[in-house]
């Protein structure tokens, strides 16, 4: 029960949150590529590229997230998707760069705080994938006689 | 430190978005490096010479922006002093560069650029007057090295980097570079360096709005 309560908080929790992230990003994307140029990782078109599909991908995750659809692959592909962006964020914090993480709204540079309340929806991810994958699939219906 | 990054989360969402816009000060705008005061877009660059990322900030993205916006009066850049304690021989650098004003805009700004290329040599060593006396020889004659070395040493030099940085912590800047850019009625903040092809996206899209 305990388990269910929580896959359903991390679930929506998660999808509410990509929702938003890539409403913001979407109203505004020419700031999102100040943002994403500052991680000074990617060459102009590839900022340009990622600022124009990033926020829709985020969109239609957070939809298909709160509408519990294809579970275990969707939240394979977030946790997945959370761990990059951990790992980009990681390594730009690591190398000393000064880079804005462009994570929810703008102007926010990384952080350990950035990164621990990444950490903390990563493992929302984590959690729902695991529990998608060990949760038995509905039995195939007996075949007739 | 799971309830702190949630904090931090809910106030990095409240303050999501432009900030308020922000009236540019006269003096500011007087300070402004551009053929225009009163351009539409004003760039605030809160920076420390000892920085690398401020360095490519300069050299790769801010000087052609100059160029490119400055020069035909778009685009208005204005330069604060934001010399981090933790860098030895930054306010040195701060003060060369503020006294180099005094010169005139083309001049302050060779100053500017010799600061930055050079950064990695007096960075070492605090030396910074040999570097500027050699590399600017073509440019500065010996009388106004001479006025240089003397207005790097006037006390009115020191009490306008601490304006700077009065300025920049009223702003609430803690890292360099920090910089503001005004356009519209709105003000956005940004921190670290960007490329030069996106500031310029970013710019053509505030004077298309306009």
């Amino acid at each position: 029960m305990l388990v269910r309560v929580l896959q359903w908080i991390c679930r929506l929790g998660l999808g509410a949150i990509f929702l938003y992230a890539g409403f913001v990003k979407a109203g505004n994307r020419f700031r999102f590529e100040m943002d994403l140029s500052t991680y000074q990782l990617l060459p102009d078109w590839g900022v340009i590229a990622v600022a124009a599909a990033l926020p829709w991908l985020e969109m239609a995750l957070g939809a298909v997230l709160i509408l519990g659809w294809k579970q275990r692959y969707v939240t394979t592909f977030t946790a997945l998707l959370l761990g990059a962006f951990m790992a980009v964020m990681g390594i730009t914090y690591a190398r000393g760069i000064e880079a804005q993480c462009g994570c929810f709204g703008f102007g926010e540079p990384i952080s350990p705080t950035t990164l621990a309340r990444d950490s903390v929806f990563f493992l929302m991810a984590v959690f729902l994938a695991g529990v998608a994958w060990r949760r038995r699939p509905a039995p195939e219906a007996a075949p007739g006689p | 430190m799971i309830p702190k990054a949630l904090a931090g989360t809910l106030l990095a969402l409240l303050l999501a978005g432009p900030l308020q816009a922000q009236e540019i000060s006269q003096e500011a705008r007087g300070r402004c490096w551009g053929s225009n005061p009163n351009a539409p877009v004003v760039i605030e660059v809160f920076s420390d010479f000892s920085c690398p990322h401020c360095r490519t900030l300069y050299l790769e993205t801010i000087r052609a922006a100059m160029a490119d916006y400055a020069v035909p009066g778009k685009v208005c850049v204005v330069y604060y002093e934001f010399p981090l304690r933790g860098n030895r021989y930054s306010r040195q650098a701060a003060r060369w560069a503020h006294a180099a004003i005094r010169l005139g805009p083309q001049k302050w700004l060779r100053v500017m650029d010799t600061l930055f290329r050079f950064q990695g040599r007096w960075t070492r060593d605090g030396q910074i007057e040999p570097i500027l006396a050699s590399v600017l020889s073509d440019v500065l004659s010996e009388e106004e090295m001479n006025r240089l070395r003397q207005w790097v040493k006037d006390p009115r030099v020191d009490v306008a980097i601490d304006r700077d940085l009065a300025e920049g912590r009223q702003r609430n800047v803690q890292r360099t570079p920090t910089f503001f850019i005004s356009a519209n009625g709105e003000t956005e903040r940004f921190v670290g360096s960007v490329q030069y092809g996106i500031l310029r996206r970013y710019l053509n899209n505030l004077l298309a709005r306009r």
